[in-house]
C-alpha cells in the first residue's frame, strides 16, 4: 500500500515535471480569465437629489459592487463601468475589476443628457481594445428618474442595433420617471423579457441593484455564461435589509 | 506526416459538446473539428453529425467535376440537415460550428472551410493563412442557424506536401490564444512535442487542455495538429 502511494507519487512529480516544461507555450496563452462587463448608465440630473436619491443610489451601487468582489465562486471575472449623465456624460468609473473598485459617491447636478450617455456606451462596447472579443455578452444597466433633454431616439436606435450591445443583457428601472420617462426605458429594453423595474420608494432601489447582483453573480458562476439566468426581480425581495449574500 | 490530436471536456460541464474527425485516405486527408453550442441543449449530438456530414460530403464532392467550394458547403449542409431531421431532435437544438481542413494529396492543394468560431492555420512554402473567426460574445455562426454561403471562411490553398503545419482548434482554445501568436503557438507545439515519443503525443496534448493556464476557463477545448517537416 505505501509503496503504490510512493510509485503515485513519483510518477505524479514525473508527470508534472514534464507537462509544466512549457514555460514558451504559456506565453502565448492568455492566463487572464475572460472579463464579464457590466456597465451602468446613470442619472444623476439635479432631480436625483431629492428624497436623497442619490444617496441611496451611491450605497446601493457600492453594495453591489463590494457583494461581488467577496465572491469566490465565480468563473469570470467581472468588471463595471459606470457612465453618469447628469449635466454632462462622463465616465465615472472606467472599464475596472471589481475587486480593484473604490467607489467614489455620485453627486447629482444639471439636466438628463441621456442621448449622448447612449452615444458614449456605443463607443465603449464597440472598443475592442477595452472590451477584447473574448468577453462575455455584457449586462447594461440603465437608470433614470426623469425624460431625456437631449435628442436620444437616434443614440439609442444606434447602440441597439450596434452588433455589440444588440447582444447584451439589458435591464432597466425608473425612480418615478413618468409615462414619458418609462416609454424611453422600455425601448432601451428591446425585445427583452423583463419589463422596466419601477421604484417607488429607497429600498425599491436596493431591491433592483441586488436582482442585478444576482442577476450577474449567477452569470459569473455558470458554466457558460452568455447564457441567460432565471432570476426576477421578486427573488430580489428575501431579506432585503440583510443585503449581503 | 504526423497528426495529433486531443478533445476534452470544460470543467464542470456535464456533457462533452465539441467532436472531432480526423480521416487519411489514399488520396486526400481530412481534418473536421466541431463544437456544438451551450445554448443547444443536443448541440452534441449536432457537432458529432457536423463530422459525419463532412465526410460524407467530401466523399460525394470528390466525384463531381468542377468541384465547386459552394457545392461542398451546399452539401454539407444537406447531409447534417438530413442527419439531424433522421433523429429525435430539432435543429435549433443541435447548433454547432463546423472547422475542417481537406487535404488533396494529388492536387497538393488544401480546402480551409470555417463556419463559425474557432482556428485554422496552415503553414507552407513560408506562408501563414489561417482564419481566426471570434464573433462577439461567442454568438456564432452556426449548422442549424447559418443560411447563406457567405457565413463560411474558404480558402484553398497551395502546399508543399513535404513542409507544412496544419492547425485546428476550438474556440475553447483559439479565444485564449496572444492575438497574433497563432503561428509561435503551432510552432512551440510541435517544438514541445518533437521532444516526446510518438506515443505520448496525444497524451502530452490532452495533458496541456485538462491543465489550460487561462484562469477561470469553462469551454471544451479540442485541437488538431499536423505536420510534415523536412528533414
Amino acid at each position: 500500500m505505501q509503496i503504490e502511494c510512493i510509485d503515485k507519487y513519483l510518477l505524479c512529480i514525473i508527470n508534472r515535471k514534464k507537462y509544466h516544461n512549457m514555460e514558451n507555450l504559456n506565453d502565448l496563452i492568455i492566463q487572464k480569465a475572460r472579463p464579464l462587463p457590466v456597465v451602468i448608465l446613470a442619472d444623476i440630473s439635479g432631480s436625483m437629489a431629492s428624497d436623497n436619491k442619490i444617496g441611496i443610489l451611491n450605497n446601493a451601487i457600492r453594495e453591489m459592487i463590494d457583494s461581488l468582489k467577496d465572491e469566490n465562486s465565480l468563473r469570470a471575472e467581472i468588471y463595471f463601468s459606470v457612465i453618469t449623465f447628469g449635466g454632462d456624460v462622463k465616465p465615472h468609473i472606467n472599464f475596472t475589476k471589481a475587486n480593484e473598485i473604490n467607489w467614489v459617491d455620485l453627486s447629482a447636478n444639471g439636466r438628463t443628457p441621456m442621448g449622448k450617455a447612449f452615444e458614449a456606451t456605443k463607443t465603449l462596447l464597440e472598443d475592442k481594445t477595452i472590451i477584447p472579443s473574448r468577453s462575455y455578452a455584457p449586462t447594461l444597466v440603465l437608470l433614470s428618474d426623469g425624460i431625456p433633454t437631449d435628442n436620444w431616439e437616434d443614440p439609442l436606435n444606434q447602440l441597439l442595433s450596434s452588433p455589440r450591445a444588440s447582444k447584451a443583457f439589458r435591464i432597466a428601472m425608473s425612480i418615478g420617471a413618468g409615462q414619458d420617462g418609462k416609454i424611453v426605458l422600455k425601448q432601451f429594453l428591446g425585445d427583452s423579457e423583463l419589463d422596466v423595474f419601477e421604484a417607488v420608494q429607497a429600498r425599491d432601489i436596493k431591491k433592483f441593484f441586488r436582482f442585478v447582483t444576482m442577476s450577474v453573480s449567477q452569470r459569473a458562476k455558470s458554466v457558460n455564461p452568455n447564457q441567460p439566468v432565471s432570476v426576477s426581480f421578486d427573488d430580489s425581495d428575501e431579506n432585503l435589509d440583510n443585503f449581503e449574500f | 506526416m504526423d497528426v495529433h490530436s486531443a478533445i476534452v471536456k470544460g470543467p464542470q460541464k456535464d456533457k462533452l459538446q465539441d467532436a472531432l474527425g480526423i480521416i487519411n485516405l489514399k488520396h486526400y486527408n481530412l481534418f473536421i473539428v466541431a463544437d456544438g453550442l451551450g445554448s443547444s441543449k443536443n448541440s452534441d449530438y449536432g457537432a458529432k453529425k457536423a463530422v459525419v456530414a463532412v465526410e460524407k460530403a467530401v466523399k460525394q464532392w470528390r466525384k463531381l467535376e468542377k468541384k465547386d467550394h459552394r457545392v461542398l458547403v451546399q452539401l454539407i449542409h444537406f447531409y447534417w440537415n438530413l442527419l439531424i431531421n433522421d433523429s429525435d431532435f430539432e435543429k435549433k437544438d443541435c447548433l454547432t460550428t463546423c472547422l475542417f481542413a481537406y487535404i488533396d494529396k494529388t492536387s497538393k492543394k488544401v480546402l480551409l472551410g470555417q463556419l463559425g468560431d474557432g482556428l485554422l492555420l496552415i503553414k507552407s512554402k513560408g506562408v501563414t493563412v489561417f482564419d481566426k473567426s471570434t464573433d462577439d460574445y461567442n454568438f456564432t455562426k452556426s449548422l442549424g442557424s447559418s443560411k447563406s454561403y457567405s457565413d463560411w471562411n474558404i480558402k484553398n490553398i497551395n502546399y508543399d506536401p513535404n513542409d507544412f503545419i496544419l492547425l485546428i482548434t476550438t474556440d475553447g482554445i483559439s479565444e485564449d490564444l496572444v492575438e497574433n501568436k497563432e503561428n509561435e503557438f503551432a510552432n512551440s507545439l510541435i517544438h514541445e512535442m518533437l521532444k516526446l515519443n510518438r506515443n505520448k503525443r496525444n497524451n502530452y496534448l490532452k495533458q496541456l487542455l485538462v491543465n489550460w493556464p487561462t484562469k477561470f476557463h469553462t469551454d471544451d477545448k479540442t485541437i488538431c495538429i499536423a505536420w510534415k517537416k523536412k528533414r
